[in-house]
């Protein structure tokens, strides 16, 4: 048995059916029948708000329908459907009831149910007529429900959502745009390029003065006389380098340095040797000197025995003659002052001696006459002492032993004598004997000083005594200056002598100095000659000419040397010029060669960029792949939908209700690369044309025909959620052909297709032919047919009968 | 038999009816229209197939007397006439109408398609069937890449289901990898 969601609906004072009915639904076909204002469809209306909480049709006239549906004069309506699930379960929702103030109960089916039950399921009288412009209605840029319907078939959003995501992958700019990454990299690979341009241009314009420079050093090299070099590597640099540097003989003597400034050196030396004595004087000076010493040779004979007897004799005097390395002259000159300091000296010892004599005489006298004095000062003091202290200590001592008034030496009473206490007595004796003792001190003192006076008088006595020479000594003193005196005379005799000598000794020492300072001139002739020789040497030139003095010489050696620097200096000119070459040489090839690395990174840098944009524009083909194939996708989906799911099956339903007419109404195949799709309906001739919109095409009947056809293509064309089709007296324009082909469609619909058809009609002829002609043919297949008829007493009679299957044996098969 | 005909039965027979033995007894009258069939399963439609004959008159007889003795007999098996040769007139076409289904061939000798148009109300509808519509789009789109999709257009492909502001994010580090990463191989 077919699935049948519908099974019972029970109805209380709803719109037009007062009082409460309980309806049968569960068969597969049920056809309601009524008059007009029965209440067909309020049957229907309750199912529809049992089903999905609303009335579509009323809600699409009155937001506030609710209040009308109770039965005029109840408050509340109530339905309570009673449906089965896709499990085949019977389930119900409980009661709903319905009033002013809206709708009280859960609706029967689920939020995706409600849906295609009021757009796939129930065709309610009041759209059939206005379907295809319902459909097609558009509000505030909204799809239109077709719109939607179809776009939810074609489910194309995530096609649409592949191919808009990957646009930018076909527009390279668009690219660019999202993927900084890329952007960059052509940017900075198109900057690197124009770089290693630049570079290379720079190498090559490098390459061409490297060129031109060592053409320009080899031409140096060539004119130095050198072989040319390797100047492609660093070292063959440096070796040419090494080599140029040095000093090359071209041709010519090798003039260094040292040796021009020798030369010039020279020519000071050869001037200052032009105002010396000439050559030949030496030999006078040696004349003159050999005669100088022959006279002091002669002098020496004559005065030196005598000189040296007067030395002798003051050496016996114990006189110093000075050292005895001096010449004879001189030690006689000094010997003479040394005689008379000694003589003088001497003399004066004498005098001394004399007048020391006299004051030892006085000396003498004053301690005699200090002795005597002394001698008397001390006969007073001892005197003095020996009277005073004995007796003053005596009484002293005694005074102590005084106790009275009896005198302890005689034991008188000294009071008897009526001159007061003894002891009084006794104190002023001591007290006379005291102040005769300062008298003594006095003399004491007199005394100490007449002593010392003696004391240095006697000093001075012996200080005397020992200055005065004894008499032999005296003796003597006087026969040494005897003696000094005729030394005197002898030395002065000698003095003419001595001067002489002096005289002689100093001529020889001028001639020896002149000799010696002309052999240190021919000394230094030699040698300036022998550095003028060298030096030619040097040049390679002859030493010396005949008969060619040194300045002569001089001078053509200087020529040379001139020549010689001057051939240098060209030389040298080349050579820096040439070593200046090297130094570019070297320096442009250290620039070739970093610009030879700068290129080879560039180069790298390039071409990792250029492998990441290719890598990036490979992956930019597998996008448009992508999109590619989403876009075929698509416009496949498209083309199939419409054409198999959508026109096929209209096409289906439409001739099987129209079979006469020749345009087929169709929905326009919109272009595949749109994702907006534009719905639009057309017509297409039975022969393939297209032809114009259903309603400029079409009778209106036709047009009524195309919209049911629409309707039930479009509940076909999905799997079906709630599998029944409910439809409100569809047939009320249909002439004869059209509802028997209707009427073949439902069957068909019912019993090929597994749909619940209820269907409710209000001609009474119509109604018995759909009974016959939806009667079960088969097991199991049933029909239910209700009749609404109005009664004025109990207000509503419904008339319910159940169809059942039975064999057929009217044809004898 | 007429090819016209033949061609009827053809189409009738491959859809399910069985053809009757000529005449048609029901009740013990005789109906001898050109052909007829029935329905078999859930269908237990008649169909009689006329035209053929020359008198009009006779046809409409036939099948009035036809719904007469079914009625009598309480079948209700529908009735429907396929009419070979040219369409009659709106008179004579109502009388039939007005006892059975009538579908016109217009024609003595119908194509197999012309039959099929004609009786296509008595012939199930052809819906498209739940495979085809229930083919992934992206399951569609990979098989049209068919050898040549690698695990990056799968990736990309993936990505649909998540908005166009994925793909297109997907699509941007995809090939932003392209700078970061130099050694990636092509994938496969």
């Amino acid at each position: 048995m077919a699935h049948l969601p519908l099974r019972h609906i029970s109805i209380s004072n709803f719109r037009r059916l007062a009082g409460s009915i309980r309806l049968p639904l569960d068969a597969p076909v049920v056809l309601i029948h009524g008059p007009n204002g029965t209440g067909k469809t309020s049957v229907l209306s309750a199912i529809e708000l049992a089903l999905t909480g609303a009335v579509q049709s009323l809600d699409r006239l009155d937001e506030r329908y609710f209040a009308y549906l109770p039965y005029y004069g109840e408050p509340f309506a109530a339905v309570e459907i009673q449906i089965a699930d896709a499990a085949g379960e019977v389930v119900s929702p409980g009661v709903m009831t319905v009033g002013p103030t809206g709708v009280d109960g859960a609706p029967a089916l689920d939020r995706a149910g409600r849906q295609f039950y009021s757009e796939r399921s129930y065709l309610d009288q009041v759209s059939l007529g206005r379907l295809l412009e319902m459909y097609q209605y558009t509000e505030r840029n909204q799809e239109s429900s077709l719109a939607r319907f179809v776009n939810e078939l074609l489910s194309l959003d995530q096609l649409d959502a592949l191919i808009s995501g990957l646009t930018d992958a076909t527009d390279l700019r668009l690219v660019k745009r999202l993927v900084d990454e890329y952007s960059e990299a052509v940017k900075t690979s198109q900057e690197t390029q124009g770089r290693l341009d630049l570079t290379v241009a720079r190498r090559a314009t490098i390459t061409s003065t490297l060129d031109v420079q060592r053409a320009a050093l080899n031409r140096a090299v060539t004119e130095l006389g050198l072989s040319e070099f390797d100047l492609a590597t660093p070292a063959g640099l440096r070796e040419a380098s090494a080599i140029i540097t040095q000093p090359q003989s071209a041709g010519g003597p090798v003039v260094t340095e040292d040796l021009a400034r020798s030369l010039s050196e020279l020519r000071g030396r050869i001037e200052g040797f032009a105002t010396r004595p000439m050559h030949a004087r030496v030999e006078d000076a040696k004349q003159r000197r050999e005669s100088a010493a022959a006279e002091k040779r002669a002098w020496a004979f004559a005065s030196e025995p005598g000189l040296q007897a007067l030395m002798d004799d003051a050496i016996d005097l114990g006189l110093r003659v000075g050292d005895a390395e001096l010449p004879v002259y001189e030690r006689a000159e000094r010997l003479r002052s040394t005689i008379d300091a000694e003589t003088l000296q001497v003399a004066s010892q004498l005098e001394e001696n004399q007048r020391v004599a006299g004051h030892s005489a006085s000396v003498a006298k004053q301690v005699s006459e200090l002795t005597a004095g002394l001698n008397m000062l001390d006969a007073q003091v001892a005197e003095g002492e020996g009277r005073a202290g004995a007796l003053a200590t005596g009484l002293a001592a005694l005074r102590e032993q005084v106790r009275g008034e009896v005198c302890p030496v005689c034991d008188r009473d000294y009071s008897e004598l009526s001159a007061g206490s003894l002891g009084a007595h006794i104190d002023a004796k001591i007290e006379e004997l005291t102040s005769e003792g300062e008298v003594l001190r006095t003399l004491g003192q007199q005394r100490d000083a007449a002593r010392a006076e003696l004391d240095a008088m006697v000093r001075r006595q012996a200080e005397l005594a020992q200055r005065a020479l004894a008499d032999d000594q005296a003796d003597l003193v006087e026969a040494r200056l005897e003696a000094l005196k005729s030394l005197q005379s002898r030395s002065i005799a000698s003095a003419e002598s001595v001067a002489e000598g002096s005289n002689l000794a100093e001529k020889l020492q001028l001639a020896d100095d002149e000799v010696a300072e002309l052999e240190a001139l021919d000394l230094e002739r030699q040698r300036i000659s022998s550095l003028l020789g060298q030096v030619a040497e040097e040049l390679e030139t002859e030493r010396a000419a005949p008969a060619e003095s040194m300045e002569q010489t001089w001078s053509r050696l200087s020529e040379i040397v001139t020549a010689a620097l001057a051939t240098s200096d060209l030389h040298n000119d080349i050579r820096r010029g040439a070593l200046a070459h090297i130094a570019e040489i070297a320096k442009l090839g250290e620039e070739l060669s970093q610009l030879t690395t700068l290129i080879a990174e560039e180069s790298e840098r390039k071409y990792v960029l250029d492998a990441q944009v290719r890598e990036a524009d490979r992956r930019r083909d597998v996008a448009k792949e992508v999109r590619a194939a989403a876009s075929q996708t698509r416009a496949a989906i498209v083309e199939r939908v419409f054409n198999d799911s959508l026109n096929r099956v209209w096409k289906d339903v439409f001739v099987r209700l129209a079979p006469s007419e020749p345009f087929v109404p169709a929905f326009g195949i919109p272009e595949a690369g749109k994702h907006a799709l534009a719905i639009s309906l057309e017509t297409i001739h039975r022969t393939g044309g297209i032809a114009g919109a259903p309603g400029t095409m079409l009778s209106a009947g036709n047009l009524n025909t195309a919209a049911l056809s629409l309707f039930i293509a479009l509940h076909l064309a999905v799997e079906p959620v709630i599998p029944c089709l409910v439809f409100d007296d569809p047939i009320q324009s249909m002439d004869e052909v059209h509802v028997a082909q209707f009427a073949g469609l439902l069957r068909l619909l019912s019993k090929q297709h597994g749909r619940q058809v209820v269907l409710a009609v209000h001609e009474r002829e119509l109604f018995q032919y759909l009974a016959l002609e939806l009667s079960p043919a088969f097991e199991g297949d049933e029909l239910i047919t209700i009749e609404l008829e109005e009664n004025s007493e109990s207000g509503m009679l419904v008339n319910t009968n159940r169809v059942a299957w039975r064999s057929d044996d009217a044809l004898a098969v | 038999m007429a090819t016209g005909l033949t061609t009827v039965l053809q189409v009738l027979e491959q859809a399910g009816f069985r053809r009757l033995p000529m005449p048609v007894v029901v009740a013990g009258a005789s109906f001898d229209f050109d052909a007829a069939l029935i329905g078999t399963g859930v269908s237990q439609d008649l169909i009689v197939v006329g035209g053929l004959a020359t008198d009009p008159n006779h046809l409409a007889r036939l099948l009035s007397g036809l719904n007469r003795s079914l009625d009598r007999l309480g079948s209700r098996r529908p009735v429907s006439l396929v009419l070979l040769g040219a369409r009659p007139n709106g008179a004579y076409l109502a009388r039939l109408e007005a006892a059975a289904r009538v579908m016109v061939l217009d024609t003595s000798e119908p194509t197999q398609a012309a039959v099929q148009e004609a009786v296509a109300i008595l012939l199930p509808l052809r819906l498209p069937s739940a495979a085809e519509a229930t083919i992934a789009p992206l399951d569609e789109v990979r098989e049209r890449l068919s050898s040549r999709v690698t695990n990056d257009h799968r990736a990309l492909i993936d990505a649909a289901s998540s908005g166009p502001d994925v793909v297109q994010e997907v699509l941007r580090e995809y090939l932003a990898a392209a700078f970061g990463d130099t050694d990636r191989s092509e994938s496969s």
